[in-house]
């Protein structure tokens, strides 16, 4: 068969490129803000997913774990004596500062768990282990933030000496891919020495994680631990994660902002391929008529523009997430915590197609109404 | 000298193409705008048949109702035997397919193909695949005489070797009709007589009919057969002698 699509589309270069860019420009937009909001989601939930437990006890209202408030450790002991739960520990979340070796201070987050603790934090090591914060006032912070709290152009290294809230602590490793919703990092170290980095008194914690014995279901422990404190939140680690991730996605309005500009730049994207296909195929309308009077049908004809529209989604599909994929290797070192899973590659690739198709549809149907005595007024 | 026998052509040759009391009127019906006025008609095969007069005659309203392009207001087409004036819209372009063909004044190729290739999207449409649509495209543009120009596109060819390729690409269907309107409009003196001859040919050679419309008074030396209209009627219809 003659590729009257792709002779068309080629033979007006211009008008291609035109088309190309913009569904490049549509799609680099759009994966790489997907990109953002699956790490930003990720991000906002790390901990709590991660963490390994079945039940979060917070203060009452707690929208986020970046943000709770302080409860007493007392609920630790009512939740250890509660029938079902295998164990329990408390976790501290809290803003603190580091100080630069010049001077400086950037804020830090700092996550205090226990010494022995059975709660998989930090979820990921780059380099050293995990347990290594035990000893000596060792924290680990992720590898990505070495070079900007090394100070003066220098990396951090394990052994290092560092000073949080006028408290003196040693690099015991770096984690790898833990990061938090707003980009500032995570700092791991034990209760005691997060304590010491706060203004926090040993009394208190900011959150009290549980396991369910083997049998027991969450939801069932949440039921029963809820009926024993009363005047906190308790939330199943699922429960937490949606409302954490909702918080900082929809109750900051970052989420939505992401969506309204991916939207954007979907709708542009959108406009520009519409805009060259109805170009193209008005500039065509005699070439389409000449072929009706032959004796092609609306259907033939339809499935020729639609190809155009097609074709022009698939290159620039290509080139646009070839772009992406390289704006996304690119962009933490930007501090831009962007993630394009596999799945979001297909999606887009989907969306880009479907998007495509229907830029297309005005054309198609000015080519179907196009009656085929029009050839002789062409 | 030519000379018109006015009588209706009484040919030999099978009629392929039958009009009965065909009107076509355009515009509301409060005030309709009368463009033919009850043609009677009768195109034979291996004839090439002349419609002539002045703009606004009707000359093409009746090539577009012959080429099944638009439908009569009134009165019967009769095409290849069969009265396809009740027929659906979505069956006409495959009765086009096989019954008609089409030579246009603007040549009508499509500009990002070559010559080969504008042959072949026509043979094509008749259902020939692959490479034996290719060579029997390059074989037609043979026979128009431009074997050496089918990788060209239009914008790199002459008038008459656009129209050729459009000669040829009507070739690519195995239809009796071809209808041509205006086919030497766009071209110099020469190239127009090169082109109405080939097209006589076709007409004597492969039996078609050939209805050709045009303006050009040198082409009637040309005619088995001459119609002239005026004002949506037929003035006169008769058989050419040289």
């Amino acid at each position: 068969m003659v590729p009257i699509a792709r002779r068309n589309l080629f033979h007006d270069k211009v008008k291609l490129a035109t088309a190309l860019l913009g569904v490049v420009f549509s799609v680099v937009l759009v994966t790489c803000l997907g990109g953002l909001y699956v790490s930003s989601s990720r991000n906002a939930t790390g901990v709590i997913d991660n963490a390994g437990a079945d039940i979060w006890i917070a203060a009452r209202g707690t929208r986020s774990v970046d943000m709770g408030e302080p409860i007493s450790k007392r609920r630790l002991y009512q939740a250890l004596a509660t029938p079902g739960v295998l164990w329990a520990e408390p976790l501290l979340v809290q803003f603190s500062q580091w100080r630069l070796p010049d001077g400086r201070q950037e804020i830090t987050q700092i996550v205090g768990v226990e010494p022995n603790t059975r709660l998989n934090l930090p979820w990921g090591m780059a380099a050293g282990r995990r347990d290594s914060i035990r000893f000596d006032d060792g924290v680990i912070i992720d590898e990505r933030e070495r070079g900007r709290f090394g100070g003066g152009g220098r990396w951090l290294e394990i052994g290092d000496r560092v000073e949080i809230f006028n408290s003196r602590a040693r690099i015991a490793g770096f984690s790898q891919g833990v990061g938090t919703f707003t980009t500032i990092p995570y700092v791991f170290m034990t209760t005691r020495q997060a304590l010491r980095c706060t203004l926090l008194d040993d009394e208190w914690t900011k959150f009290i994680l549980v396991k369910a014995a083997p049998g027991v279901r969450p939801d069932e422990l949440r039921q029963r631990l809820v009926s024993r404190l009363p005047d906190v939140d308790v939330l199943t680690t699922a429960e937490f994660s949606r409302l954490s991730r909702n918080y900082w996605l929809f109750g900051t309005g970052v989420g939505m902002g992401i969506i309204f500009a991916a939207s954007l730049g979907l709708v542009v994207g959108s406009v520009i391929v519409s805009q060259t296909i109805y170009a193209s195929t008005l500039d065509r309308m005699g070439e389409y008529g000449t072929l009706k009077a032959l004796g092609m049908s609306n259907p033939r004809l339809g499935w020729i523009v639609l190809r155009q529209a097609l074709l022009i989604g698939l290159m620039g599909y290509g080139i646009g997430a070839a772009v992406a994929l390289g704006l996304s290797e690119r962009m933490p070192q930007w501090r831009l915590p962007v993630e394009i899973p596999p799945w979001l590659y297909g999606g887009m690739l989907v969306v880009t197609m479907v998007t495509c198709a229907a830029s297309s549809v005005t054309s198609v149907a000015k080519v179907f109404r196009l009656p085929p005595a029009a050839v002789f007024r062409s | 000298m030519q000379q018109i026998t006015e009588t209706k052509c009484r040919c030999p040759d099978a009629i392929v193409l039958q009009i009965r009391g065909v009107t076509k009127s355009f515009g509301s019906s409060t005030q309709p705008v009368h463009v033919l006025h009850g043609l009677d008609l009768d195109i034979h095969a291996g004839r090439l048949t002349l419609v002539m007069g002045p703009s606004g005659s009707g000359k093409t309203t009746l090539l577009m109702i012959l080429g099944l392009l638009l439908r009569p207001t009134r009165g019967t087409v009769h095409i290849g035997g069969r009265d396809v004036t009740g027929c659906l819209e979505s069956e006409l372009p495959a009765i086009r397919r096989r019954q008609v063909s089409f030579v246009f004044q603007a040549f009508n190729l499509l500009s990002a193909l070559t010559a080969a290739e504008n042959v072949q999207v026509a043979l094509e449409l008749q259902g020939v695949r692959g490479r034996q649509a290719a060579s029997r495209a390059v074989e037609l543009l043979d026979r128009v005489g431009l074997g050496h120009r089918t990788g060209h596109r239009p914008a790199e060819l002459s008038g008459g070797e656009k129209q050729r390729v459009g000669v040829a690409r009507a070739l690519a269907s195995p239809a009796r009709v071809i209808l041509a309107d205006e086919p030497t409009g766009n071209l110099d003196g020469r190239t127009s007589q090169q082109v109405a001859d080939l097209l006589r040919h076709l007409a004597h050679e492969e039996r078609r009919a050939v209805v050709m419309v045009t303006h050009d008074p040198r082409l009637e030396l040309l005619a088995d057969r001459l119609i002239r209209m005026e004002d949506g009627r037929i003035v006169e219809d008769g058989e050419v002698k040289a």
